[in-house]
């Protein structure tokens, strides 16, 4: 286990060197935030409740959203593996006493490091100039319930990601795909606006999806829109589905792998 | 069990690979055809390979792009799962990936890294005795060797995308070999360096072969490094082994032919003087090379230097080597 903290230490360092780059997204991230208060901003001057949320609930879905879709990110892990496979990168991994899908959750975590610091810092400042928008959260039990989904919902997207990644294998160039991909999950998990607004039928079926639980579920925790209870039933599903895309990325990957290696002809 | 006494340490047997790929077509309502049927096509790599090595052996195979050099090394390294025949190495089967034998090679490609780019490559090294399990002693011992032997010494808290390519193939060096691995897989390690570079490489790969008895095999297309480095030289094309001996044998073998060079004075030879004693490789007045067949050469000589041209020096050589190979792999 030791070489793998030592390659979350070494991802870490990495990250160190880019502390710049790290910075400018954080500038990226201001005008995003900014964006998004000024439309909701518009759209509350005509009315008072748009699909049952009012303009501070609306304002906190932002400001938390934000911040829980930033906790969960991995920065293009899905670029990194596809890349691996493609440029034959890989190879460096399978010639070596060391797994290639621990690995990348290993250099995953030491990635988030620096970003970390700086979206927290940013998002506390943010949180603060809002602070009369800001809906405290209904139940603070709820608060541990959250910190509990957001951790399974980093590693949702990290699977998600490590799984998209692997069409690699079997596709030339999957650049296009990767962006479509990032957007996607984005918009799915609720980091654009509340499922909420989406027509019933797609919200609800949203539900079933990993996608769902990562940004929009723990929000509407927050602001106590839905139980406690069905908190809890969410933590369910959501660990469900790591346990199943676990075991699908397994599947992919050997299968993936056969093909790189190219077994059976 | 074997009956044999001697065992050697590399073991390929019939060894093939083929590789499947899809028929594009150009064209945008081809690829749209494509989607739902393909043409499958195969190629060959490595056709029914055999040969053994045996444990400090420095070995270059040689061959032009794509005969099947690189793809045998990947087979050796367990990245690649052979079609057919069987590869032993070290009594594993590579393809198999086990830890034991991951731990015992290295694989080092000059057009790969596994350093960190944005790192220094010290980091780089510090993260594989983690992964290679080396003991810090050990670890510390390898490194200050690697890093005299490879005068490193000053870069090694530099940033590797800063480094020029001599300087990160000898970083790429010290990685590799920091776990002290029994063999080493060495593909095109000279690829794009400087002559300098090219010869501080080969003498370092020379002198840790000599000391560490590693074994080593390497792929190269330059002939300057199997010369310097191999006595033995598999030679590689379309496929298969089409020689596989002494460097020096590979001469005798080939060249059918050696060359007189011929110096003159006075007023030197005319072209048509010298011409029926054999094929002309490069003339002028008081210089010429002639192509003689092995057995005819002595007889040659004694002609020329009885017959009334104004011979000052004459010297019996081999062919060139490059020479040699080109016309192989011309055939």
């Amino acid at each position: 286990m030791r070489k793998y903290w030592i390659l979350i230490k070494t991802s870490w360092l990495r990250q160190l060197v880019y502390r710049s780059t790290v910075y400018a997204y954080r500038l990226g991230n201001i005008v995003d935030l900014l964006f998004q208060v000024a439309i909701w901003t518009a759209v509350f001057k005509t009315t008072s409740s748009v699909y049952g949320y009012n303009y501070d609930e609306m304002i906190t879905y932002v400001m938390i959203g934000w911040l829980i879709n930033f906790l969960t990110s991995n920065y293009g892990i899905e670029d990194v593996v596809s890349r691996n496979i493609q440029y034959g990168e890989l190879n460096i991994y399978l010639v070596r006493p060391l797994s290639y899908l621990k690995s990348l959750v290993a250099m995953s975590l030491g990635r988030i490091s620096i970003a970390l610091f700086s979206g927290i810092v940013m998002q506390i400042i943010f949180i603060f100039i809002f602070r009369h928008h800001i809906v405290p959260p209904a139940h603070l039990i709820d608060i541990l319930l959250i910190i509990i989904i957001v951790f399974l919902g980093y590693f949702t997207r990290l699977l998600l990601s490590i799984l998209f990644g692997l069409i690699a294998f079997w596709v030339t160039d999957v650049s296009g795909l990767n962006s479509f991909y990032g957007i996607f999950v984005k918009f799915l998990s609720g980091g654009y606006a509340p499922l909420t607004l989406l027509p019933i039928m797609i919200y609800k079926i949203s539900l079933f999806f990993p996608f769902a639980y990562i940004v929009f579920f723990p929000t509407q925790l927050y602001l106590g829109k839905v139980t406690t209870l069905e908190g809890l039933k969410g933590i369910l599903i959501e660990i469900t589905w790591l346990a199943a895309l676990y075991i699908v990325i397994k599947i992919v990957w050997n299968r993936g792998l056969k093909k790189y290696e190219g077994v059976g002809i | 069990m074997t009956k044999n006494t001697h065992m050697s340490i590399i073991e390929v047997k019939n060894l093939s690979k083929v590789y499947e790929y899809y028929k594009k077509q150009p064209g945008l309502l081809a690829s749209f055809k494509g989607l739902f049927k393909r043409e499958k096509l195969f190629t060959e790599a490595v056709k029914e390979i055999d040969f053994n090595i045996e444990e400090g052996e420095l070995i270059g195979f040689l061959g032009p792009n794509g005969a099947g050099k690189t793809t045998t090394l990947k087979m050796l390294s367990g990245i690649l799962y052979p079609t057919s025949g069987e590869a032993k190495v070290l009594g594993f089967t590579p393809h198999k990936r086990q830890k034991e034998y991951q731990k015992q090679f290295a694989l080092v490609m000059g057009q790969k890294n596994q350093l960190w780019w944005d790192l220094p490559a010290m980091e780089s090294f510090i993260l594989n005795k983690e992964i290679y399990e080396v003991p810090d002693k050990e670890f510390k011992e390898n490194l200050d060797e690697l890093v005299e032997l490879l005068d490193v010494k000053d870069i090694l808290d530099v940033q590797v995308r800063k480094l020029s390519l001599g300087q990160r193939m000898k970083c790429e060096l010290v990685a590799a070999l920091l776990h002290k691995p029994k063999i080493l897989f060495l593909d095109e390690p000279t690829i794009g360096l400087d002559v300098v570079a090219q010869k501080n490489i080969r003498d370092f790969i020379k002198k840790y072969n000599r000391e560490k008895k590693t074994t080593i095999i390497l792929t190269s297309h330059y002939m300057e490094d199997i010369k310097e480095l191999c006595k033995r030289v598999v030679i590689i094309d379309h496929g298969k082994i089409i020689y596989d001996g002494a460097l020096n044998d590979l001469i005798i073998e080939y060249a059918t032919f050696k060359v007189l060079n011929i110096t003159f004075n006075d007023a030197g030879v005319q072209k048509e003087q010298v011409e029926k004693f054999g094929k002309l490789q490069k003339f002028n007045q008081y210089s010429v090379s002639i192509e003689v067949e092995r057995e005819k050469v002595k007889e040659v000589a004694m002609a020329i230097l009885s017959s009334d041209l104004p011979v000052d020096d004459i010297l019996i050589d081999e062919v060139d080597i490059d020479e040699v190979i080109r016309k192989i792999f011309k055939k």
